[in-house]
Parts: structure tokens; C-alpha cells; sequence
């Protein structure tokens, strides 16, 4: 006869929430940034787009970001994270539609245990 | 009174470009002003072209992971100043705006080069997209017309400029776009009318003298009519390779080839065009100036074209 194992508490996930702030500026037709495979909506003031969203994560975040643009045009991106005091840059990029890179990049961006501790 | 029209208008700009702006339709232009290339991502926009100098200023309200925009633009062209360096034609002073409402496939563009899903590092992400747009504008403008000797008080009109436009654009690459164009516009015929100055004497020669004073109204003569056009209008813009830059400067080449058609009887009519644009080093679609040469019915008409964005 099968013995039945204890219940054991599961920890269903390490995850905090956290504020991410994406700031694009391009000239570009279009601009995507996902945290974690979920898309920020960013909002189009001219040339910048900006969007504020909370994402729960655990010892990293993974960020994709691509442009469709036109062959030359420049663009320059930053994710930060919304602290109390103030914003903590995360990840800042800049690059060319139409140049190796240019049309976005994928990258995985690790987490200090408390990173508003930089602010 | 010419003075103080001047400075009213230079303040109605001022005015519009202390708000937050956004202009609709972009700088590749005929020399009519026209264009089928909505870009929606420059500023407040002051755009020059020997037909005319209009000033626009707007508002867009787009989202990067939404479907629909929407958005307004208001503007007014000027009645006189430097566009007479460039072309004979009177100018007559107009003010108007434009609503503009539209769509914008977010999943067409380099978010999931169409696979529906975020792509992968590994993958290329999409250099096509599209959008729609809807235009529906109204200006209104004041001449003086008339097809026989008469005051221009009597001469005096008004026109009420409507106009619904469908817009599709196309971006087949990253050196490709595409634009189509069309929809009625209420139009006048001052284009086919003779420019001519009204006289009006205010003070006749004194009896053996030769010299009188006479007040003069710059206007139009011949049979002033307005009708419903129905405007077509295509634009293919080839975007060189970013490479290709003029030296000492940095700016990018555009070549615009378009068409300017009305379909609709008893005006039909349609033009041909290329225009040749030099555009702002890091954003290609942002032209700082160009030639544009149209022909119709055997007539070449060569328009100056500059814009700049506030």
C-alpha cells in the first residue's frame, strides 16, 4: 500500500512586482518592446514613445525590442525601472534601420535583489 | 492694413506652435501641396512649395500596441510673401483643418514580422507594414472674382472647402513606400481664372492734370464656379540606401514618382510627377527640401518644396 506524502508547501513563484518605464525616441513608422513576452504599450508624442507598466519578475527580465523604420532611420531606447526616488536605467541602446542590429535586438537584462537600492 | 494682416497671422502661428503638435500629412509633396504619404510622426510643420506656404500644426494620438489613432491637424496658408519669389500665381489666404482617424495593424509591423507571437532573437523581424486613414477636412478662403468691371466689395467671395479622403499606405521594405489616395473634395476653378487687379479710383486727375489715385485689389477674371471633385491621387517613394548621402551635409535622398488625378467629369484631369527630396540625417521620412516637376498635357510645372518640423 502507497504511503501518501506529506503536502508540501509550494512556492508558486520568487516573482516581484516591478514598474518598468520604456522610453523610444525614432522617427520610425513602428515600435514594439516586450518584457518577458508581453508587449508595453507605449504612447507616440512625435518622435518619443514612453510607457509605464508593471511586470512581475524574478532574477531577470527578458526584453525584446524591434523598429520598422525606414533604411537609415536612427533610433535610441532606454528601460528603466520606477523607484521611489528615482528611475533606475536598466538597458540603453541606440541603432540604425538598415545597419546589423538595426530593426531591434533581444536581450536578457539581470535584476539586482533590490534594485531601486541603485537609485 | 497689409502690416497688420502680417502680424496677425505671424501670431496665430506663434500661437499654434506653443501647443503640442503633431502634423498628419508628410512633406512629400507635388507642387500643389498634395500628397498620398500620411506618416503621422513629425511635429508642428511649417511646409513651403512654390503653389503655397502653409503652416499646420496637429495632434495624433497613437499607441504602439493598438490598432486605432486618431488625430487633427488645423492650418493656414498664407496670402502673399516669399512663395511670389517662386511663382506668379496669387495666393489667396486660407485657414482650415482636418480630422483624421485611421488604423494601424500592430501585429503587420516588426512586433512579430506576422507570425502573431513576439519574435525570437534569431529571427528577422518584418520590414513591411501598413496603415489606413481616414481625412475629412474643411477650409474656408476669401478672393475676389468677378467676370465683369465691377467694385470688389461687389466682387467679394467666400469658399467653403470640404473634403473625404480614404489614405492607404503600404511600406513594402525599408527603401518602399507606397501611398493611394482618394475621395471628393468641393473645389473651385481660381486655377483656370486670370489674375488680374481691380481699380478703383479714389481720386480723379484735377482737370488738365494726369496723375489720379487709385485703390487696387489684387483678384480673378473670368466665370467663377465651384464643383465636386474626385481626387486620386498615388504616390511611390523609393528611399535610397542610407549610405548614399550628400556629402558635407548628411542627408538622405528621396525620390518621390506620383500621380495627381480627378475623376470626376467636367473637370477630369491627371498629372505626372517625380520629385527628388533631400531628408534629415537618422530620419529619412523628414525632408528638408525638393524639387518636384509634374507634367499635364504637355506642360512641365517645376515646384520648390521645404519643410520644417517644430
Amino acid at each position: 500500500m502507497a504511503t501518501k506524502k506529506p503536502a508540501t508547501p509550494v512556492v508558486l513563484s520568487d516573482k516581484r512586482a516591478l514598474t518598468f518605464i520604456a522610453n523610444v525616441q525614432t522617427p520610425a513608422n513602428a515600435v514594439h518592446l516586450f518584457l518577458n513576452g508581453k508587449a508595453i504599450d507605449m504612447g507616440q508624442d512625435g518622435d518619443t514613445w514612453s510607457g509605464k507598466e508593471p511586470r512581475a519578475v524574478g532574477d531577470h527580465v527578458d526584453i525584446l525590442f524591434t523598429v520598422n523604420g525606414f533604411d537609415g532611420d536612427d533610433w535610441a531606447m532606454t528601460v528603466s525601472i520606477d523607484c521611489p526616488d528615482a528611475a533606475v536605467k536598466i538597458l540603453s541602446k541606440k541603432g540604425t534601420v538598415g545597419q546589423p542590429g538595426g530593426h531591434g535586438f533581444g536581450k536578457t537584462v539581470m535584476l539586482a535583489p533590490d534594485p531601486c537600492s541603485q537609485s | 492694413m497689409r502690416i497688420a494682416r502680417r502680424n496677425y497671422l505671424c501670431a496665430f502661428v506663434f500661437a499654434l506652435i506653443s501647443l503640442p503638435a503633431r502634423s498628419q500629412q508628410s512633406a512629400f509633396q507635388s507642387g500643389d501641396g498634395q500628397t498620398s504619404i500620411y506618416l503621422g510622426t513629425g511635429g508642428a510643420a511649417a511646409t513651403f512649395n512654390s503653389a503655397d506656404t502653409k503652416v499646420s500644426i496637429g495632434y495624433l494620438n497613437r499607441h504602439s500596441e493598438k490598432w486605432r489613432l486618431w488625430g487633427y491637424e488645423v492650418y493656414a496658408k498664407a496670402s502673399s510673401g516669399i512663395t511670389t519669389v517662386f511663382s506668379s500665381k496669387l495666393k489667396i489666404p486660407e485657414g482650415g483643418g482636418d480630422f483624421i482617424f485611421g488604423w494601424h495593424p500592430t501585429g503587420s509591423g516588426a512586433s512579430t514580422g506576422g507570425t502573431g507571437r513576439p519574435l525570437k532573437d534569431a529571427e528577422p523581424s518584418s520590414t513591411k507594414d501598413q496603415w489606413a486613414i481616414i481625412d475629412v477636412g474643411y477650409s474656408r478662403s476669401a478672393f475676389y472674382a468677378s467676370d465683369v468691371a465691377q467694385p470688389p466689395s461687389s466682387a467679394k467671395r467666400y469658399f467653403d472647402r470640404f473634403r473625404l479622403v480614404g489614405v492607404w499606405n503600404r511600406k513594402f521594405s525599408d527603401n518602399v513606400l507606397f501611398g493611394f489616395a482618394a475621395g471628393a473634395e468641393r473645389r473651385n476653378n481660381l486655377d483656370d481664372l486670370t489674375p488680374i487687379t481691380f481699380e478703383t479710383t479714389v481720386l480723379s486727375a484735377p482737370s488738365g492734370g494726369t496723375t489720379s489715385i487709385v485703390k487696387t485689389q489684387a483678384g480673378f477674371l473670368g466665370n467663377y464656379r465651384e464643383y465636386i471633385a474626385a481626387p486620386i491621387y498615388t504616390d511611390l517613394l523609393f528611399i535610397l540606401p542610407s549610405k548614399i548621402t550628400v556629402p558635407g551635409f548628411g542627408y538622405h535622398v528621396a525620390i518621390d514618382g506620383y500621380t495627381r488625378s480627378d475623376v470626376a467629369a467636367p473637370n477630369r484631369s491627371a498629372d505626372g510627377g517625380i520629385g527628388v527630396f533631400l531628408t534629415k540625417k537618422g530620419a529619412v521620412t523628414r525632408p528638408v527640401g525638393g524639387l518636384s516637376a509634374s507634367w499635364n498635357g504637355g506642360k512641365v510645372r517645376v515646384a520648390f518644396v521645404a519643410s520644417y518640423n517644430f
